[in-house]
């Protein structure tokens, strides 16, 4: 998992790929993030790791934490200024990762209410954003056009509706599953 | 016996709050009747306050009713529980330093884009305040209602079974059919984080405004997603406190309040229709698609009867020959559903899309929420603070307490009728000023209003009394 998490991080970190990606905002922000995500998550794996026992017990540390890098990097200014500014792009590479390690770390680790309500909130959040970047006659980025506002925020309104059904889906119909024992 | 030091700080917390909003409601009223002199910019101030307060505080008692009789049968979390009270008592600091230090006067409503654009009644961080303080209690409430939700998932399997979808389908037996309780706490829970979801997005959206004008949104969805919040939230309070109704007038007549598939039916109805009419304050927005301004009419009509018409009748089947000996909680319980009953009279009269368009800015629509929560829903939150009293206290009542009783009825129908009649006198509402026409009924209000404060004083007096003695 590991080798497999820095061989990705390498790739992702090549100039042909990372320009590609950064060059289109929709890839950018829903390619290249959760992929810088996902190399933190497979760092982690399915190890213990000691030196997060002790600050990390219950998950609501690195939760917190994590979630505060995540709303970093949902304001559409830090996505801009990542790619002007050398010093943005280093902290995109190593926070997300980051953020993907310690929310593998912290997830099964936190309380079911909290999981609920981080679910519930990105439903909310996600809707915010695809009104923003739908609606809102202001360019946002220096970097993008507007028309590539409208396809983020028609992604991000794709993903409330996803994240809607699934909650019904659970809600109604699946139950809380292996939790509920 | 479930019942701890939590629900009674609800109660009087819940309590007190509804007191001194009604104080802001009588100055108000005495201001509109030429009885007081009070500025423009300060009666708004109260305006939003008193709003905001009475649906803040009512909420908050209503869910400590639920709480009380749905920890009976699911396992809830009494973490979340006191999350939620000290998530409350925060926000409403914000609100209060918002409104009162910093000016902030936009109503509950705080209709986009006016909590920015002001016309400098007020400023930023007034605004800010005001939001950040409904925003803090909106994540104490939907911890609150995660934690109801997941409680009767695990009990149940699922929210379907919650509102007892199993036994309507026939698989089930009606004697297995989950209890009042569970079935409007799954109602309420589904209801209620669905408004905190449309609720968050539309505070979010305003913070965002106030912080940077320059980002603007559609009014049209912003109005749509406010009242999908305000409303549907304003609504969720009498099917929390409806739930004392059930326990109480079975355990005082020794007749079960067991759920069948007509009562199941009702709430499964009134679920889904409790969502979609908060369209019904729209009518007067021309640029609303027709099907949803149709939906409001039509779904407005029905919403409330399913389970005011199944809890009426079966309120009066209960009580009927049951020899029930009546005291305040029995009194109050069965008042409450009186007040319920008329009190939507005017509101199904006002979604009426022809009437709404005469009737909807008067003070005609206060007349119908002032009756339906102050006849209804705050009763019922009344009938459990005797209750709580009696069962667990032991509690007598005194003529006092009926006194207050009846004083009650009298002048909380009385402020009720004024606004009613200043609806149809076409009195607008939310005016700081009235013209010598408008303000008879006013003052009238606000002088019914002082007995209406010194009746409920003596309630919530009882309410302390058995809080001290418990402690």
């Amino acid at each position: 998992m590991m080798k497999l998490a820095i061989l990705f991080f390498i790739l992702l970190l090549a100039p042909v790929i990372r320009e590609s990606l950064e060059s289109v905002m929709v890839l950018h922000m829903f390619l290249q993030l959760p992929l810088l995500i996902l190399v933190g998550v497979l760092l982690h794996g399915n190890r213990n790791w000691r030196f997060l026992e002790k600050w990390n017990d219950n998950g609501v540390a690195g939760m917190l934490l994590a979630v505060g890098v995540l709303i970093f990097w949902m304001l559409p200014r830090s996505l801009d200024d990542a790619l002007t500014e050398i010093e943005l792009e280093i902290w995109k590479f190593a926070s997300l990762p980051l953020l993907g390690f310690l929310w593998k770390n912290s997830w099964r680790k936190i309380g079911g209410i909290f999981k609920s309500f981080l679910y519930i909130n990105f439903l909310s959040m996600f809707g915010l954003l695809a009104w923003l970047y739908l609606g809102t006659p202001v360019q946002i980025c220096n970097n993008y056009l507007i028309n590539e506002q409208h396809i983020v925020g028609a992604v991000y309104l794709s993903s409330v509706l996803v994240l809607l059904l699934n909650l019904l889906y659970i809600v109604f119909f699946r139950g809380l599953g292996e939790e509920a024992e | 016996m479930v019942h701890n030091r939590l629900i009674k700080n609800y109660l009087v917390i819940g309590g007190i709050v509804i007191l001194l909003m009604m104080v802001f409601g009588i100055l108000m009223l005495l201001a509109q009747g030429g009885g007081l002199s009070l500025s423009p910019p300060t009666f708004y101030q109260f305006m939003t306050i008193h709003g905001t307060g009475m649906i803040g505080a009512a909420a908050l008692a209503a869910s400590a009713v639920m709480w009380y009789f749905l920890s009976q049968h699911v396992t809830l979390s009494k973490r979340i529980f006191k999350a939620n009270l000290i998530l409350f008592l925060i926000g409403l600091v914000l609100v209060i330093i918002g409104v009162f230090s910093f000016d902030y006067a936009s109503a509950w409503t705080f209709l986009y884009p006016l909590p920015t654009l002001s016309a400098k009644a007020w400023g930023i961080i007034g605004a800010l305040l005001y939001l950040f303080g409904m925003l803090i209690i909106g994540i104490g409430f939907l911890l609150l209602f995660i934690d109801t939700g997941r409680a009767i998932i695990r009990k149940k399997g699922s929210l379907a079974k919650g509102l007892g979808w199993d036994v309507i389908a026939g698989k089930k037996a009606e004697k297995d059919a989950p209890e009042p309780a569970i079935i409007a706490g799954t109602m309420v829970t589904i209801v209620n984080v669905t408004a905190l979801i449309a609720g968050a997005t539309v505070i979010m959206m305003n913070i965002i405004h106030t912080i940077n004008p320059a980002f603007t949104f559609d009014p049209l969805l912003a109005k749509n997603l406010t009242y999908a919040f305000g409303h549907v939230f304003a609504n969720s309070i009498i099917y929390m406190s409806v739930i004392v109704v059930y326990e109480l007038l079975a355990k005082y007549t020794n007749r079960s309040w067991k759920a069948n598939k007509v009562f199941l039916i009702a709430w499964s109805m009134s679920t889904i229709f409790t969502l979609m009419i908060y369209t019904h304050h729209m009518l007067m927005d021309s640029v609303m698609p027709k099907w949803m301004l149709i939906i409001g009419q039509v779904f407005s009509y029905a919403n409330g009867l399913p389970v005011l018409i199944v809890t009426a009748y079966g309120t009066l089947m209960i009580v009927y020959k049951s020899g029930i000996k009546w005291d305040m909680s029995s009194g109050l319980a069965f008042l409450s559903m009186f007040g319920w009953t008329v009190g939507v009279v005017p509101a199904i009269i006002d979604a009426t899309i022809v009437v709404n368009h005469v009737m909807h800015n008067t003070k005609w629509v206060p007349g119908h929420f002032h009756m339906y929560m102050g006849l209804g829903a705050v009763v019922m939150i009344f009938a459990f603070m005797y209750y709580l009293a009696k069962v667990d206290g032991g509690l007598k009542i005194t003529k006092l307490d009926w006194i207050a009783f009846f004083s009650y009825i009298v002048t909380m129908a009385a402020v009720s009728v004024q606004f009613l009649v200043s609806g149809a006198l076409s009195t607008p509402r939310r005016w700081a000023t009235h013209t010598p026409e408008w303000m008879g009924p006013a003052l009238f209000g606000g002088i019914a209003g002082v007995f209406l404060v010194i009746a409920t004083t003596l309630f919530i007096v009882h309410f302390v009394r058995y809080v001290c003695n418990e402690t």
